[in-house]
């Protein structure tokens, strides 16, 4: 009986390991290897006018110009991209086109809705793996993430970064002649208002109309929500009030304040800063803002209220989709569409003590999206050229056309180009801008502490200085 | 602490003498050790490294010491996150016992139980994010739920549920109650099957009204089950709340409805501090393991005395 269990019991032991190395070597063989192409291979496609290191600056130069035949023979380069976009077909044949420049370049698009964006970006941070390009906005979510970006200034001179607006905030220490270039801008971004000029004229005010002064903005304002309507469609629940503070920050401002605040030589709670908390409390105050803004969300609460008629103004972003120029063109009608900055204020109006700073009335606009490399990248050399032909004035125009967006080159001739009034109106704010907004100079979680401080405020539950109290300790904070 | 222990332990089976058998054992035990060491104790203890370090600038790492451990004590919103923990805790009775007296509801037998069982753990189904875009417009202040309520004359406590500070969590807090009490029921009813007919015929010759019934008859037999999920749900409220507050309030308005779980998660991917994320984590943990040590010495060991 002993002998026939202990054959039984060793049979059952050779079973159990046969089955516990089978399972050791099935999990071995599906982990990924280094990859087979190496920068040694792709090295041919920097022989191609796409892909030269400090190519030609002239965005005349077509950057969609086959490779040489060398590159053709080189080992074929798959690159990753990671982006954020309600409108993937864009990114899609965007891809395409680059690898009929590029045949030995193939691109797979990973699009991730914006909600949700620097989740997935930030799981394949403290992966350290993942795609070749990501996108980043300019601010906090690229001065936060600069461990996982790889340095441009081989791929990318000055020249190249002087094609685009306000560039030097994608660099290290906002110079790109002595410090990293983490990215290549391609989109602008501001947060500009919009008028719906249908609204203005149901509660009797011109249509054409636009507030030139905080207290004509007041008036306005007093006059819609008399007819039943809400002045501003916003819903702050999750980042629709931070664009508002972007915004009234350059009520006071200078661009020594906003730069001081990354540096540390300005606090949130300084004069000119916290103008844009105590100018929000105001508005709050005058009830510019639905009731219910703290807990609405942006999408549909706001943009479904603009859109529908039910509020004059709408504050939203320049372009990359949803209510953009090209959006509120497409929901209104592109004549019922007007498109402003939040007005002047005046001295003392509606702050005593309050002195208007020398951006008042403009718009802030940021090279908000920049194309980065990321630092595990194996194929740079080919990533870089993709970024080159991503912000080509060839795409940039596509953009356009096909996504709305608004362009980071300084120089692009749209003339061709059947574009909407509100177009042009953005595009006027956009050329009188010098000074991106003051958000873009916060640390850390300064972002969703705004958020959460203008949630109160909106509630009434907090004061300008406590909320800018409040960014402040977390701009301290901040890694 | 070591007394805990061993009260925590289960008694040891006896292993044979044979070489063979000790080595069978540890060979089928192998593999679910070798995935709690990869997927648990390695990420724990790399979580615990990396809470000593501060990401500076372009740098990664730099050790900070105990500084991230620090600055939680200054935290706003992390304070405002504990003190909504303890407020979800403080219902904990409260989730446990609506789901059991549902469930002896159903079990004594009302027509259609099996309907109402099933429809109840529905909810339990329903995935998070689905249920907190359907509440969102629900609980909205110009929602229909508070067009109900001032339809019916009680617009006084027609709010915005989850964009008031004060209503926020507690909204939150219920919102989750709803969606578990199905699976309370499930797992009580099943209990209550253990319990022997006997004692309810024999109540009711003594004349016992229902809730005589349910409170000296039915709990006191099942009251293991109860500390079970009890234990259970504590540990949910602490480290689950994530998709709740995710998809109904963005830990807003404020920090009002914050709760850590998410907190975390807002530390680590959006301001990308993964040495502050990871410090919050471990106290977060502790916190966890402290609460349930306690449940399951004082309550759940109890309930099996006797």
């Amino acid at each position: 009986m002993d002998d026939r269990a202990t054959v039984r019991g060793s049979t059952t032991l050779v079973q159990s390991l046969v089955l516990l190395v089978a399972l050791i070597v099935a999990a071995c063989s599906s982990a990924p290897g280094p990859s087979a192409t190496g920068p040694a291979a792709s090295g041919s496609v920097a022989a191609s006018p796409a892909a030269s290191v400090g190519g030609s600056p002239d965005p005349s130069v077509d950057s969609n110009a086959p490779a040489s035949p060398t590159a053709a023979a080189a080992n074929p380069v798959h690159l990753r991209i990671l982006g954020f976009t309600a409108q993937p077909e864009h990114w899609i044949q965007t891809g395409e086109l680059f690898t009929e420049a590029n045949p030995t370049i193939t691109t797979e698009f990973e699009g991730i809705p914006y909600s949700s964006y620097y989740d997935k970006a930030g799981a394949y941070i403290a992966a350290n793996e993942g795609p070749d390009v990501m996108m980043l906005e300019i601010g906090p979510n690229l001065y936060n993430r600069t461990q996982a970006v790889l340095p441009l200034n081989e791929y990318f001179s000055q020249a190249d970064m002087d094609l685009y607006a306000n560039s030097q905030y994608a660099c290290e220490g906002f110079d790109c002649t002595t410090g990293d270039i983490y990215g290549i801008p391609f989109i602008v971004q501001a947060h500009p208002i919009y008028i719906n000029k249908n609204v203005l004229e149901e509660v009797g005010i011109d249509r054409d109309f636009v507030p030139q002064t905080w207290r004509e903005l007041d008036e306005t304002c007093q006059t819609v929500k008399a007819a039943g309507k809400e002045c501003f469609a916003l819903a702050a629940k999750e980042f629709h009030s931070l664009l508002t503070i972007a915004l009234l920050g350059h009520a006071t401002a200078t661009a020594e304040d906003a730069q001081g605040l990354f540096t540390g030589d300005t606090k949130w709670t300084d004069p000119p800063i916290l103008a844009a908390f105590q100018l929000f409390e105001d508005a709050t105050k005058r009830g510019w803002f639905p009731e219910n803004a703290a807990s609405g969300a942006f999408d549909p609460d706001a943009t479904g209220m603009f859109a529908s008629g039910g509020s004059a103004f709408f504050q939203g972003i320049l372009g990359g989709g949803g209510l953009d120029w090209k959006g509120t063109a497409e929901a209104l009608g592109a004549d019922n569409v007007g498109v402003m900055a939040f007005p002047k204020i005046e001295a003392d109006f509606p702050i005593d003590g309050l002195t208007p700073g020398p951006f008042g009335g403009t718009l802030n606009v940021q090279p908000a999206t920049v194309a980065v490399i990321t630092k595990w990248s194996q194929h740079p050399v080919e990533a870089a050229a993709f970024i080159r032909f991503l912000t080509s004035e060839a795409t940039a125009k596509r953009q356009l056309t096909e996504e709305g967006g608004f362009s980071a080159l300084k120089q692009l001739d749209t003339s061709d180009l059947d574009l909407p009034s509100s177009y042009d109106e953005a595009q006027a704010l956009v050329a009188g801008s010098q000074l991106p907004p003051i958000i873009l100079f916060g640390k850390g979680d300064v972002a969703g502490v705004i958020i959460a401080q203008t949630q109160l405020i909106l509630n009434g539950e907090a004061t300008a200085l406590e909320a800018a109290e409040a960014v402040q300790q977390a701009q301290e904070q901040a890694p | 602490m070591f007394s805990v222990l061993r009260t925590l332990s289960p008694a040891r089976p006896r292993l044979g003498r044979d070489a063979s058998e000790l080595a069978f054992a540890l060979l089928l035990v192998a593999p679910v050790v070798a995935l709690v060491t990869v997927f648990k104790w390695v990420p724990l203890l790399t979580g615990a490294t990396v809470s000593l370090r501060k990401s500076v600038g372009t740098e990664r790492e730099a050790f900070v010491g105990l500084g991230n451990y620090e600055r939680m004590f200054t935290d706003d919103a992390w304070l405002a996150a504990l003190v909504n923990s303890l407020k979800g805790l403080s219902l904990l009775p409260l989730f446990v016992l609506v789901p059991l007296l549902l469930a002896f509801i159903l079990y004594r037998g009302i027509f259609g139980w099996r309907f109402f069982r099933s429809l109840m753990f529905l909810t339990s189904l329903l995935p998070p994010v689905m249920v907190g875009i359907m509440l969102n417009v629900i609980l909205a202040g110009d929602g229909p739920l508070n067009a109900l309520l001032q339809a019916i004359g009680l617009g006084a406590f027609a709010i915005p549920w989850l964009g008031t500070s004060g209503s926020a969590i507690w909204t939150v807090y219920a919102i989750i109650g709803w969606a578990s009490v199905g699976l309370g029921v499930v797992i009580f009813m099943a209990a209550f099957g253990t319990i022997s007919e006997e004692l309810f015929d024999a109540a009711k010759i003594d004349g016992a009204s229902f809730f005589q019934t349910f409170f000296h008859v039915a709990m006191p037999m099942v009251r293991g089950t109860v500390a079970f999920y009890g234990i259970l749900i504590g540990a949910a409220l602490l480290l689950a709340t994530f998709p709740w507050v995710y998809s109904l309030t963005g830990g807003g308005p404020g920090y009002a409805s914050m709760v850590p779980d998410f907190y975390i998660y807002r530390i680590f991917g959006r301001a990308v501090d993964p040495g502050y994320a990871s410090a919050l984590g471990i106290i977060l943990l502790g916190l966890t393991l402290a609460v349930v040590l306690v449940q399951y010495r004082f309550i759940y060991l109890r309930s099996q005395e006797g």
